[in-house]
């Protein structure tokens, strides 16, 4: 029962992160249309970008972290002005445009493995201490993880609230919506991009202070934020934190009973299991076909 | 009397077209010639290293010809192909390694059957089919983006287990030592007479495969490739010949896989990545999906290019990464530019 | 006036009769309960304002969606909830309203497709003989034999997607014949065509009827479906509100207004 808690606890911390993770993957895919499958490179490189700014520039982690979170959404605006924009001028499909950005990603990683090598990187932890809360321990670092993630992610919810947020999440459906409330759709697509890829860079931050990680990671938390979106339902940002913490708790339990190895295998035969059951994901609307 | 409007509404590039239907056999048969002349030639003069380029060509082909059935005919785009031909480099190399007190790396793996080289190649390619089979079902209830991304997920997937199931085939350790074939008694030693053997069976298969996109099956699944809800409506039972491209597809990939293990003799996941994947369909792109010279043009430009780098002169550990980011580049590139490939049909994106 | 259509019995003469077929996406209710029957060699022709559920109607019967409840029998036969697939091996075609001609297939290859789907739907699911080589020219002789009827005479190998929107839906109707369906949708067939293309196509509908094909067809040109349809059958919010003789529908005011008034 005890060990149940733990793992519940373990799971919560890391849904938290995978959350922030697949708010930024979902935002791309509901409102672009845009399977973002280099999202992954851009996680990893914001990582390392922190890492750098640490161990190279000495820079206290709070502002290594707005580096960090700046550079990303830099590079997410590059990457929708340099490549999905000229792809959506071009009217190509969605499926091809989703190999493109595999392309991209494939591209990306071999480039950071050319410039930072193939070891796992990390930062030496200085937040080691742990809190005992009744029969669930954690240390100071998942705490950590945890608030500031929540806190983003809330961020985040009340910004897409405003008004002017409003469109960014009614541009999947209709595209035309941005232009006819005479708004550039460019810079609305910039802006979704810039803001996921910012998103993505704070649990990426999070991770390499805690436990690391390689250039080769990307596709990894690619899939995680991916299956939490699916499995959750595109259709609704609700359902995409249900999908994170979903594939957390999961994964936790895998650890516990197999080994983290088979955490990918399995987060992805959730999303084969649901998809198949559920096409429109947990959380979901039935999709409207077309009418007579 | 006439129905058909004036035909000024032809642009100048459909009478091109017809001048040069995708299916014209004749350059094709040609292309064997020139090979098969070219292999005669060399053996004359034996060079290891060409020997060992053709023997990729010969495996590479069989990937990308099978490929081309369910990506370029089928018009599904599949990153699961190097899962198969994993599958049968695997089910070949444990089917022929011997069980028992002399191998010590037969110990540790769960299933070793010391069978002869063609039923060992048999069941190799059963297994690939089979799982190629299992995997349509599954992958054939999506379309479009869902579809490629459940593709990629088999491939992590299937590598996931060959990685770390190390009780299955010593994962990263991988498994050496695998037979070369031996056919009634006639072992083949270097890399020149396994190019006699290759040749007829890549052009055996390769051949089939041809008669394959020219058959009535092969074009149903262009119809399908071009409008699935058409092709249905005029009856054809669309998810049945996608799953048949993709057991068939399989069944290939797993030859070429057998042939690898026999041809290399060690093998370790590494070969089946994500990234193998993405270079088969970089290839297959490249050269032109659905039809009948694509594949061949994409694997001589794919198999030629590596070798060209050796040439510049990149240090071997930077090489690696080089090429693939050339791969991912390409993939990209064509996408954008020219989502039909450099001598083919269209493909996806309208 | 509303219901006044008389009830059907389950006789086997109709070809394809259907009874209380209802639709509803979400919220919104398309078909509330839609009875009539198709008979071979009438043309029916389904009139309505848009969102009256007749596209929907069209899709129920041929496989492409599932309805919530009602029952549909071809020769006595069940045909709902089959895919439309299987459903065109027994005999149901379709012309979509969008055309839908194979874009990047030649002209002959286009109606091949449809001759090759037909012939091996049952006997040889999996077909691999040759399409171009020997065998095939009997199948190019029968794609041009179909393609000669609705009026195709040159460039039989250019791509469909290089044609006029007029000659994709002359394509669309060869491969349609090609299908030798025994009850066949058309979902406006003339709609975005020039008037000398819809006259010719007027005359190959009549032929298809003749030839004891069951036609239903949805259109909005009054004119066309009076010169064509022996049975008008016009909806309205998901109900049929009136059916019978192109003329004598046609003298009813309310349908007039419903149907004109658009």
């Amino acid at each position: 029962m005890n060990l149940l808690l733990q793992l519940l606890a373990n799971g919560i911390v890391n849904g938290a992160m995978f959350a922030l993770l697949a708010i930024g993957f979902g935002l791309v895919y509901r409102s672009l249309r845009v399977f973002h499958v280099a999202y992954g490179a851009c996680f990893v490189l914001s990582a390392f970008v922190y890492y750098l700014l640490v161990t190279c520039g000495g820079w206290p982690w709070w502002l290594a972290g707005l580096g960090s979170i700046a550079t990303s959404a830099a590079i997410g605006t590059l990457m929708e002005a340099g490549f999905y924009w000229p792809f959506y001028r071009r009217r190509i499909s969605s499926e091809a445009v989703l190999v493109a950005s595999l392309g991209l990603a494939i591209m990306l990683e071999n480039v950071m493995a050319l410039l930072f090598g193939n070891e796992v990187a990390a930062i030496p932890r200085g937040l080691s201490q742990s809190v005992t809360l009744g029969p669930v321990r954690l240390t100071m670092i998942q705490i950590a993880q945890f608030a500031i993630c929540t806190s983003v992610a809330s961020a985040v919810f009340l910004l897409l609230r405003l008004p002017s947020f409003k469109i960014v999440l009614g541009m999947g459906e209709n595209t035309e919506l941005v232009q006819t409330l005479g708004h550039s759709l460019p810079r609305y697509r910039m802006l979704v991009l810039g803001l996921a890829s910012g998103i993505a860079a704070v649990p990426a931050c999070l991770v390499m202070t805690d436990v690391g990680m390689d250039v080769h990671a990307g596709m990894s938390y690619l899939l995680i934020a991916a299956v939490a979106v699916l499995a959750g339902g595109v259709a609704r940002a609700p359902g995409w934190l249900l999908g994170a913490y979903l594939v957390a708790v999961l994964q936790s339990v895998v650890i516990w009973k197999f080994s983290a190895k088979w955490t990918g295998l399995v987060a992805f035969a959730l999303l084969l299991a649901i998809l198949l059951f559920r096409r429109e994901g947990l959380v979901g609307l039935h999709k409207r076909k077309e009418e007579g | 009397m006439s129905l058909i409007e004036p035909s000024k509404e032809l642009p100048p590039q459909a009478v091109r077209h017809s001048a040069q239907s995708p299916d014209d056999p004749v350059p094709a048969w040609m292309l064997w010639g020139l090979l098969l002349l070219l292999i005669v030639l060399l053996y004359a003069w034996r060079p290891t290293y060409v020997s060992h380029l053709l023997v990729m060509f010969g495996i590479y082909l069989l990937l990308s010809t099978s490929l081309n059935l369910v990506t370029g005919f089928g018009g599904l785009m599949s990153f699961s192909h190097a899962a198969f031909y994993g599958i049968g480099a695997y089910a070949y190399a444990v089917a022929r390694l011997q069980a028992g007190p002399s191998g010590d790396q037969a110990e540790s793996i769960i299933w070793a059957a010391g069978w002869p080289f063609v039923p060992a190649i048999l069941f190799a390619m059963a297994v690939g089919a089979l799982f190629g089979w299992l995997v349509s079902l599954v992958t054939l209830r999506f379309r479009g983006d869902y579809f490629v991304f459940a593709t990629l997920g088999i491939q992590m997937i299937i590598f996931s287990v060959l990685y770390n199931w190390v009780e299955l085939v010593r994962g990263p350790y991988g498994l050496y030592g695998i037979p070369r074939p031996d056919l009634f008694g006639w072992s083949l030693r270097d890399s020149w007479q396994y190019l006699l053997m290759l040749v007829p069976v890549v052009t055996t298969v390769v051949g089939a495969l041809w008669i394959v996109y020219r058959s009535e099956f092969g074009l149903k699944l262009k119809a399908m490739r071009e409008d699935e809800r058409a092709a249905m409506s005029t009856g054809i039972a669309t998810n049945r010949m996608a799953g048949l491209a993709m057991t068939i597809a399989a069944g290939v990939a797993a030859l070429a896989g057998a042939s690898y293990a026999s041809y290399v003799t060690y093998i370790d996941p590494t070969s089946f990545s994500l990234s193998e994947s993405i270079f088969l369909v970089a290839l297959l792109m490249l050269g032109g999906a659905g039809n009948l010279t694509g594949p061949v043009v994409g694997t001589l430009i794919m198999v030629a290019l590596p070798e060209a780098m050796r040439f510049v002169g990149l240090p071997d550990a930077v090489a690696a990464n080089v090429r693939e980011i050339i791969y991912g580049g390409l993939l990209a590139g064509l996408m954008f530019w020219r989502p039909q490939g450099i001598a083919g049909e269209r493909f996806v994106g309208t | 006036m509303i219901n006044s259509i008389s009830p059907l019995d389950a006789d086997n003469s109709g070809i394809l009769v259907f009874k209380d077929l209802h639709k509803r996406f979400g919220d919104i209710a398309v078909l509330k309960g839609v009875s009539g029957k198709l008979v071979p060699g009438q043309i029916s022709a389904f009139v309505g304002p848009n969102g009256a559920g007749k596209t929907t109607l069209f899709q129920l019967l041929t496989g492409e969606l599932k309805p919530d409840r009602g029952s549909a029998t071809l020769n006595g036969q069940n045909i709902l909830g089959s895919s439309p697939y299987r459903l065109a091996g027994r005999g149901i075609g379709k012309l979509f309203q969008d055309v839908r001609a194979f874009p990047n297939l030649s002209i002959l290859d286009n109606v091949i497709v449809a001759i090759v789907a037909r012939q091996s739907y049952r006997d040889k699911p999996f077909d691999f003989g040759l399409v171009r080589n020997g065998r095939s020219q009997v199948l190019a002789k029968k794609a041009r034999e179909y393609l000669s009827r609705v009026g195709f005479d040159a460039n039989e190998e250019a791509l469909a997607k290089n044609l006029s929107w007029g000659n994709q839906k002359l394509l669309a109707l060869a491969r349609l014949l090609a299908g030798e369906f025994r009850c066949v949708f058309l979902d406006e067939p003339i709609a975005g065509i020039s008037t000398l293309m819809a006259n010719r196509m007027v005359p190959l509908i009549r032929e298809l009827a003749e030839a004891g094909v069951a036609v239903a067809l949805i259109e909005h040109e009054i004119t066309f479906v009076e010169s064509l349809a022996n049975d008008v059958i016009v909806m309205n919010e998901g109900v049929v509100i009136d059916s019978g003789s192109a003329s004598e529908v046609l003298s009813h005011a309310e349908t007039r207004e419903i149907c004109l008034g658009l």
